[in-house]
């Protein structure tokens, strides 16, 4: 069932209580919300999403957002995300709770898929060929991604590049996207109503909005890509816009770089990166402002 | 746990086909169970060789695969470490003598299948001792505490020396030079478990010899915890006694070794968990033996029932009543077992001061 669907009383006792399924893209998680604005959050950011109720699916990852402790519900509230196994997660206030959970659902995929060859990095897909731009937080992927994931592009992940490496296809697992601070209004004047989330200041980022997955990303989540080509993204506002083609081996370097799991899978991923990497094209782009990099990414993907 | 409520892991490790029957529900509290136990590997393995797997819903499938791929992952890094210890010690003339995981993994046993092994425990010779540390310290090995206490606790209290870590790969070695520590009740001295070693093929690599590698984790397992969160233990035993005991005569050379060690006491306990929990098959003549160490009635009725309700992992939303309270009375019993109740006392205040002083 869709999120936006369930009658709210009842999402709010699945949550509150034994849990909620979501069901997006290769994962399942069982997700407890403490607080009832979370809730309404996470109603809001997810609502065009599948979930379920415990029991019908079987769950990969759970993720228990909550008050530290118990007098931290009502004092200064503040959050927390518990995932069954240590995690560096620092106490956000309970109004920052939104972007607990995201950490929290961002932790498990980090930190426990080796099914799948993980990357940090944002993707795409057009036409079939699915674009993966690597690059750590910060780079400036993310309000690309948006921009791109706004203007007839389908969301992949703004996260996580999910590869399975048994036959090179890109998975996809449309989460919502943080935008940061100049983002926000950026991509709000191309998105349509309704399509970013609340915003949330004094983060430890500055403010923070997301974009929420968009519909019908969400409607083919379960619809891999072939992998068109790797874009490594570098925003430079001084500098002119440039395109240049990567060898093989800053390609192979990059993604190694890039990847959470590459050193622990060795050999199969090791293969796979190197096949990819001897088939598909690998560009460095250097852009000064969003629409400029938006075109060169056209381009690029035209000349595939 | 209650007679007739079983765990649903401990079920599938010891029946791994339950698996190709089981409901969504089901199947996500025994996928997080396992990995909270740490035992998602061997399960992968287990269903892959009992010839379920092809059968398990695609969900589950892909979970076993990611937790296959973690353990090959640790593995292939402690092969590579026991290859860099034996590139320092050999040639030096120490003898590396391998415990736990990475001997499991080297001798090749089955236990080692899907088995998570973070460091490497080592065992060198009494007299080679500080000619190994010196050596590794000076080939990129740094130890890892550096509190003065800690390190004379270690040195002077304990079975290993302290924790060294290699500078670049980040794994740890545990230098022991006897398995429990000295302090300890039972006595089992490193070099004594040495006279029976048995190359690896490497040179200058060794394991224990079978029973020894039996006895070692059985009382590790009953000796030196709580056996809170310690089936990952008990699924070695099981899968050690069953693949050394599907040859008859090790039955014998085991039990005549843990008399000879003195300690039939916690084999006693392994061998009864074991069964309980995992069915191992054990001659009767091996019990009856076994039995001959069982302790007086009020220990026995209570450890029947704390044992196995601190083995049997349970989910965080619901943890059973017993099982906290089995594993506190077991944590007491471990620290009792391990040293002199006045050693005891002075140990636990000064942890207990230092938690107290924000400077730490």
């Amino acid at each position: 069932m869709r999120i936006r669907d369930i009658p709210r009383a009842d999402l709010d006792r699945y949550l509150s209580t034994g849990g909620l399924d979501l069901c997006l893209g290769p994962f399942v998680m069982r997700l407890k919300l403490a607080y009832g604005a979370l809730r309404e959050a996470f109603a809001d950011v997810y609502g065009a999403c599948l979930a379920a109720p415990p029991g019908e699916e079987i769950t990969d990852f759970h993720v228990r957002i909550d008050a530290p402790s118990r007098w931290r519900h009502w004092f200064r509230p503040q959050a927390i995300a518990d995932i069954d196994s240590p995690a560096p997660f620092v106490p956000l206030p309970a109004r920052l709770a939104p972007l607990m959970l995201e950490q929290g659902m961002n932790w498990c995929v980090a930190t426990r898929v080796f099914n799948l060859l993980t990357f940090h990095a944002s993707v795409v897909e057009r036409g079939g060929k699915a674009i993966l731009f690597p690059g750590r937080s910060g780079a400036g992927k993310s309000t690309l991604c948006a921009g791109l994931a706004v203007n007839g592009w389908r969301l992949f992940c703004d996260e996580f590049g999910l590869l399975d490496m048994e036959n090179g296809e890109v998975r996809a697992y449309p989460r919502p996207i943080s935008l940061k601070n100049r983002s926000i209004g950026l991509i709000r004047a191309m998105a349509p109503a309704g399509a970013i989330s609340a915003s949330y200041p004094d983060t430890p980022k500055g403010t923070i909005a997301f974009l929420k997955p968009p519909e019908q990303s969400v409607a083919r989540d379960q619809e891999p890509a072939e992998l068109g080509a790797f874009i490594v993204p570098v925003f430079d506002p001084g500098e002119p816009a440039a395109i240049s083609r990567l060898s093989k081996t800053e390609a192979l370097g990059y993604m190694t770089l890039y990847s959470m799991n590459y050193d622990r899978l060795g050999a199969p991923a090791f293969t796979c990166l190197t096949d990819l990497v001897e088939r598909r094209p690998a560009f460095a782009l250097r852009y000064p402002d969003l629409e400029v990099a938006m075109a060169q990414v056209d381009d690029i993907h035209r000349s595939l | 746990m209650r007679k007739g409520e079983q765990n649903i892991l401990i079920r599938a490790l010891r029946e791994p086909a339950v698996m190709s029957g089981l409901d969504a529900g089901q199947w996500s509290g025994l996928l997080r169970l396992a990995r909270l136990a740490a035992l998602s590997g061997r399960l992968d393995w287990l269903a892959r060789q009992s010839g379920v797997f092809d059968q398990l819903p695609a969900r589950v499938r892909s979970q076993f695969t990611s937790a296959r791929n973690f353990a090959l992952g640790d593995q292939r890094q402690i092969r590579w470490e026991v290859r860099c210890l034996r590139e320092v010690l050999a040639p030096r003339g120490i003898r590396i003598t391998l415990l736990k995981g990475a001997a499991y993994l080297l001798a090749g046993c089955q236990t080692a299948h899907g088995r998570l092994c973070s460091d490497v425990d080592i065992l060198v010779a009494g007299d080679d001792l500080a000619r190994a540390e010196a050596e590794l310290v000076a080939h990129g090995w740094e130890a890892l505490k550096t509190d003065a206490y800690d390190d004379h606790y270690y040195r002077t209290w304990m079975h290993e020396l302290p924790p060294l870590r290699h500078r670049e790969r980040g794994m740890i070695v545990d230098i022991h030079h006897t398995i429990l520590p000295p302090t300890s009740r039972y006595v089992l001295g490193g070099d004594v478990l040495l006279s029976r070693a048995r190359p690896l093929g490497e040179d200058g690599l060794m394991a224990l010899s079978e029973e020894d590698m039996a006895v070692h984790v059985i009382v590790h397992m009953m000796a030196d915890g709580d056996l809170v969160g310690r089936l990952r233990e008990l699924v070695d035993v099981d899968a050690l006694l069953r693949e050394f005991g599907a040859r008859a005569e090790f039955w014998p050379r085991f039990m005549a070794r843990a008399g000879e060690l003195g300690v039939i006491r916690p084999v006693y306990y392994a061998l009864r968990l074991s069964r309980q929990l995992l069915a191992t098959p054990v001659p009767e003549a091996v019990l009856r033996g076994a039995d001959q160490a069982r302790p007086a009635w009020p220990v026995r009725v209570l450890m029947d029932r704390l044992a196995p309700a601190a083995l049997t992992p349970q989910l965080p939303d619901k943890p059973g009543r017993l099982a906290g309270l089995a594993g506190l009375l077991l944590y007491i019993r471990a620290h009792w077992l391990r040293m002199p109740p006045l050693m005891l006392a002075r140990h636990l205040a000064r942890k207990a001061l230092r938690r107290l002083s924000p400077a730490s």
